[in-house]
């Protein structure tokens, strides 16, 4: 066991994989809190899977995956809030819709695509073993600017999650807060599908937050709280998949629910 | 910049809004000075919430002049800090992991500024306004087990912790027992002595009103009655509660 170990953290790929992971994760359980809070779970649900649609298409006309990605989440996630903040009802259904259209989009342009198109397995469902060396700069950087955000606004966004009509007559900026929390959400999951993919990259951004509700009631342990839950459910997933030789994407999302369903056991929510 | 004391906290001159095509708040004109606790009472759909959100700066564009604090509503910004808020019938996740205290924080939050943290001084406040509210003892509960009048007195707290000069509640004692609704009231004049306010109440109890407030203004779309409590008489509570005629059948 202790030999297999030390052979996993010998690896250069593994290595890469566990900081890589644990950015991402850190920067995923982060913005859970508020993902939880302000209930944005379908929101990251909608806009992951458009990511797809951005994958497709960059892989048609032979552009960066991870570029296609982005700029798909982004576009998602911006018209989602722009479609939303009109018209409050809508927001369920927009996401219903851009979801559905981003993942017919993907299929179409793979349909157009020549020959094979196996690499967008690895977006569907991760493939974090496969970070080269040249992910990990912008990784950290965009798990930095994630931070840097959220600390700069902490207080506002907690305002505005718990009660908006007040933090609007306070004077905070409620709606730049929204489209703001939803371009950290759509530059999160575009990393996080490098991880666990597309289809399961919610998990990242919703098991943390909701965990770590349930384990404690004070608003200032939540995000450490949180984003220990995310790391360690990360870290532990790459090692489980390393040892048993399955797919790391399933097996972090399957150890954060572990965790996830602990924590609802212990908080006695569960009676 | 603070207006001069002589000066009407709120004037309100010709003020009509519409939303949605409908007439809200039509030809509304009048003015609170400093000091008082004014009732704001009408029927519901009378347009006293939009009046409030107007005084905020939250509803526009209207038609009229406001002043608030000498300034339009939309202009008001560092003014912003003297004005206390409590909204109606709060809608927040009861499960929403935040104790008396941290919500009391929260309205020190526009002062401190952004990338800054409330320090010392700004948790001094928050003891100061739970104090004055006498839920001192309850600064630690998580705010969803509280009473729905210990919530209100939380979220009072949260108004009075920025220090306000005018205080506006839109139906403080909306879902709170007849004897919290008493409490309630004898807290808000107590602290129009103790901390020089100016408040402006919405209230659908009018015999509460009427005993308690120094003015009142009454409004069914247009209004329909400005003075000193006294003078609300029963013929002016019931034009007040008649539907308008813009609701009556055929019109």
């Amino acid at each position: 066991m202790f030999d297999r170990l030390s052979e996993m953290f010998s690896l250069a790929f593994m290595q890469r994989a566990f900081l890589g992971g644990m950015l991402v994760g850190a920067s995923c359980a982060f913005l859970s809190v508020f993902v939880v809070l302000r209930r944005l779970a379908f929101v990251s649900q909608g806009v992951s899977h458009a990511a797809f649609g951005g994958v497709a298409l960059a892989v048609l006309v032979g552009l960066n995956p991870s570029l296609g990605a982005l700029v798909f989440s982004v576009g998602t996630a911006l018209a989602i809030g722009g479609v939303s903040r009109r018209r409050s009802w809508v927001e369920d259904s927009s996401i219903g819709i851009f979801l559905a259209v981003s993942m017919a989009l993907g299929l179409l342009f793979l349909g157009l695509k020549r020959g094979s198109a196996t690499g967008l397995y690895g977006y569907l469902f991760g493939s974090i073993l496969s970070i080269l060396p040249s992910d990990l700069p912008w990784m950290i950087g965009l798990t930095l600017l994630v931070f840097v955000v959220l600390f700069v606004f902490i207080k506002e966004l907690y305002f505005y999650v718990f009660d908006e009509t007040m933090a609007r007559v306070a004077g905070v900026p409620v709606d730049a807060l929204y489209f703001g929390l939803l371009l950290l959400l759509a530059i999160t999951i575009s990393l996080g599908m490098k991880l666990v993919g597309a289809i399961l990259v919610t998990a990242l951004l919703v098991i943390p937050g909701a965990t770590a509700r349930f384990l404690t009631s004070n608003i200032v342990a939540l995000i450490p709280l949180s984003i220990a839950v995310g790391v360690i459910g990360v870290a532990l997933g790459l090692t489980v998949a390393y040892l048993a030789n399955v797919s790391p994407g399933a097996s972090i999302v399957l150890v954060l629910f572990l965790g996830f369903l602990s924590a609802f056991l212990v908080s006695g929510r569960g009676a | 910049m603070n207006a001069k004391n002589d000066s009407p906290i709120i004037e309100v001159q010709h003020l009509s809004f519409r939303r949605n095509g409908r007439i809200v708040l039509h030809d509304v004109s009048f003015e609170i000075r400093e000091h008082e606790l004014v009732g704001l009472i009408g029927p519901n759909g009378g347009g006293k919430t939009s009046l409030l959100q107007t005084l905020l700066g939250v509803l526009h564009p209207y038609e009229g002049v406001i002043r608030v604090l000498g300034r339009e509503p939309e202009r008001l910004d560092k003014a912003r800090g003297q004005i206390g808020y409590v909204a109606q019938n709060k809608q927040f996740d009861r499960d929403f992991p935040a104790r008396a205290k941290d919500v009391v924080l929260m309205g020190t939050f526009p002062q401190v500024g952004f990338g800054r943290l409330p320090g010392g001084k700004e948790k001094t406040r928050v003891f100061e306004a739970l104090e004055q509210v006498g839920m001192r003892d309850r600064a630690a509960r998580p705010i969803g087990r509280l009473s729905g009048g210990e919530q209100q007195r939380v979220f009072i707290a949260q108004a009075l912790v920025s220090h306000p000069r005018l205080l506006i509640l839109d139906e403080p004692t909306a879902g709170v027992d007849r004897e919290g609704e008493e409490s309630l009231i004898r807290l808000l004049t107590r602290l129009k002595t103790e901390s020089d306010l100016t408040i402006l109440m919405v209230s659908h109890n009018v015999t509460l009103i009427r005993s308690h407030t120094d003015r009142i203004v009454a409004l069914n779309r247009d209004l329909i009655f400005a003075g000193a409590a006294s003078g609300l008489t029963d013929a002016v509570i019931a034009e007040v509660y008649h539907p308008h005629p813009a609701e009556m059948p055929g019109v």
